[in-house]
C-alpha cells in the first residue's frame, strides 16, 4: 500500500473510532474527546490524500492548518458549555427527553 | 522510501487508530485525556512524514498541548465524581457496528482513489507569484482563500465570546498549584523567551517556507498559556480594554485589508502585488498576537474584569519575586 493510502485509512479509522466515542458516551467531556478524534480523522485523510502529488498539494495543507487553531476553538467553547451545564443541572450529560431535565 | 521510514509510517498509521481507541473507551476522564495527548505527539509525527510540516508544528503546539490544557482546566472545575450512565457492552458492540458502517464505504472509496493525483499542485504553484509570499501554503491560506481564512478568525474570537459567557462571573479564579516549584518557574524564564523569538521567527519565514501566522500564533499562545500555569504571566494583569483590543486585532486589520482592497480594485482581498509583501506581513503580525491571545484566553475561561473591586481575593497578584 502506498503511503498516502496507508495514513488515508489509518483516518478512516479514526473518523470510525471517534464517532463511535460521540454516539456511545452521554458524558460530555468523554463525548468532546471522540469529537476531536474524528476531526483529527478528517484532517489525516485530507492531507494524506494531499501526498499523492510531489509536492504535496498546498490546498489541503491551509485548510487543515486553519482547521486545527479552530478546532481548538471550538473544543474549548464546548469544554465551557459542558462546565456550565454541570453547574445548572448538576450531571455531566444533556438530559435525555422525559427525564425530567426538560424544564 | 528507506525500509525505515517505510516501518515508521506503518507503527504510526497502526498506533493512531489503537490510541484514539483507548482515549475514547478509557473509564478513567484524567487517562482519556492524557491519551489524547499521546495522539496529537504521533500525529505531529505523522504530519511530519507526510510532508506537511507546516500542520506539524501547529500540532505540536495544540494538540500536544493547548488542547490537553484545557481538557485539564474542564476536568478540574467540573464534579470528578458524577459519572454519565455508562451503556452496556452490548449497546457498545451494537454502536460500534453502526459507526463501522457508516464510516468502510468511505475508507473503501479511499482505497479505490487513484495512487497519484495531481491535486492543485499546478495551479496554486503558477499562481504563488502573484501573492506577496513565495511559500505556497502561505499563499493559499492568506490569498486565494484569504476570505476563508477571514472568516476563521471571526470564528475564533467568537469562541472565545462565547466560552466568556458560558462561564458567567459567578465563578471565581480557576485554581492554580499553589507553588509551581522552582524547577518549572527556572525552566519556563527560559522557554518563555526562547518562544517569543521563534514565534517571531516563523512568523517572518512564513512568506518563504513553512510558518506563517498560525505557527507562530500557536506557539506564542502556549507560551503564554505555560507562563500563566506557572505563575510567570499574569494576564489578569492587564487591563481589560488591552485584552479585548489585541484579540479582536487579526480580525480587526483583515477586515480593514479586504475593505481597502474591495475598495481600490473591487475584488475582495486582491492585494496590489507592489504592497503585497507588505500586506501580508502586516495581516499575519496582527494574526500571531491575535491566535497567541485566544489561546491563552480560551484556557483562562474568564472574561477580563474591568474594574479591580470586582476581583475575588484570591485573583489578586501578589508581588514578582
Amino acid at each position: 500500500m502506498s503511503q498516502p493510502h496507508l495514513y488515508a485509512l489509518s483516518g478512516v479509522a479514526l473518523v470510525a473510532i471517534g464517532l463511535l466515542g460521540i454516539l456511545a458516551h452521554r458524558h460530555l467531556v468523554r463525548r468532546i474527546i471522540g469529537l476531536n478524534v474524528t476531526g483529527s480523522g478528517v484532517f489525516l485523510v485530507l492531507v494524506a490524500l494531499a501526498a499523492r502529488s510531489t509536492p504535496a498539494d498546498p490546498v489541503p495543507h491551509a485548510l487543515v492548518l486553519t482547521g486545527l487553531v479552530v478546532g481548538v476553538s471550538a473544543t474549548a467553547l464546548g469544554l465551557a458549555l459542558a462546565v456550565r451545564l454541570q453547574r445548572e443541572t448538576g450531571g455531566p450529560e444533556v438530559p435525555e427527553d422525559g427525564e425530567g431535565g426538560g424544564r | 522510501m528507506s525500509p525505515l521510514g517505510r516501518a515508521l509510517d506503518l507503527v504510526l498509521a497502526v498506533a493512531l487508530p489503537l490510541v484514539a481507541a483507548a482515549a475514547v473507551a478509557r473509564r478513567g476522564l484524567v487517562e482519556a485525556v492524557m491519551l489524547l495527548f499521546s495522539l496529537g505527539v504521533l500525529l505531529a509525527l505523522a504530519w511530519a512524514r507526510l510532508g506537511a510540516s507546516d500542520i506539524a508544528m501547529v500540532e505540536a503546539a495544540l494538540g500536544a498541548g493547548v488542547t490537553g490544557v484545557l481538557f485539564l482546566t474542564a476536568l478540574s472545575r467540573l464534579d470528578a465524581a458524577a459519572e454519565a450512565p455508562r451503556r452496556s457492552p452490548l449497546g457498545w458492540a451494537g454502536l460500534s457496528l453502526l459507526a463501522a458502517a457508516a464510516v468502510v464505504p468511505v475508507g473503501l472509496a479511499v482505497a479505490a482513489l487513484p495512487r497519484d493525483f495531481a491535486g492543485l499542485v499546478a495551479p496554486v504553484l503558477r499562481a504563488v507569484p502573484e501573492t506577496g509570499a513565495t511559500h505556497p501554503v502561505t499563499s493559499v491560506l492568506l490569498d486565494f482563500r484569504g476570505y476563508d481564512t477571514l472568516l476563521e478568525i471571526a470564528v475564533l474570537v467568537l469562541a472565545v465570546l462565547g466560552a466568556w459567557a458560558a462561564r458567567g462571573r459567578g465563578e471565581g479564579a480557576p485554581s492554580r498549584a499553589p507553588d509551581p516549584g522552582p524547577l518549572l518557574t527556572a525552566a519556563v524564564r527560559v522557554v518563555l523567551p526562547l518562544s517569543v523569538v521563534m514565534a517571531g521567527v516563523l512568523l517572518w519565514i512564513g512568506a518563504f517556507m513553512p510558518g506563517g501566522a498560525f505557527q507562530a500564533g500557536t506557539v506564542l499562545g502556549t507560551a503564554l498559556v505555560l507562563g500563566s500555569l506557572s505563575g510567570v504571566v499574569r494576564l489578569g494583569r492587564l487591563p481589560a480594554w488591552l485584552v479585548r483590543a489585541v484579540l479582536a486585532l487579526g480580525f480587526a486589520v483583515f477586515l480593514v485589508v479586504a475593505g481597502g482592497t474591495a475598495a481600490s480594485s473591487g475584488r475582495l482581498l486582491d492585494y496590489p502585488l507592489a504592497h503585497a509583501a507588505g500586506l501580508l506581513l502586516a495581516i499575519e503580525a496582527a494574526l500571531t498576537l491575535s491566535i497567541a491571545l485566544v489561546m491563552a484566553a480560551l484556557v483562562e475561561g474568564r472574561a477580563p474584569m474591568s474594574e479591580p473591586a470586582g476581583r475575588t481575593p484570591t485573583d489578586e497578584p501578589e508581588a514578582a519575586p
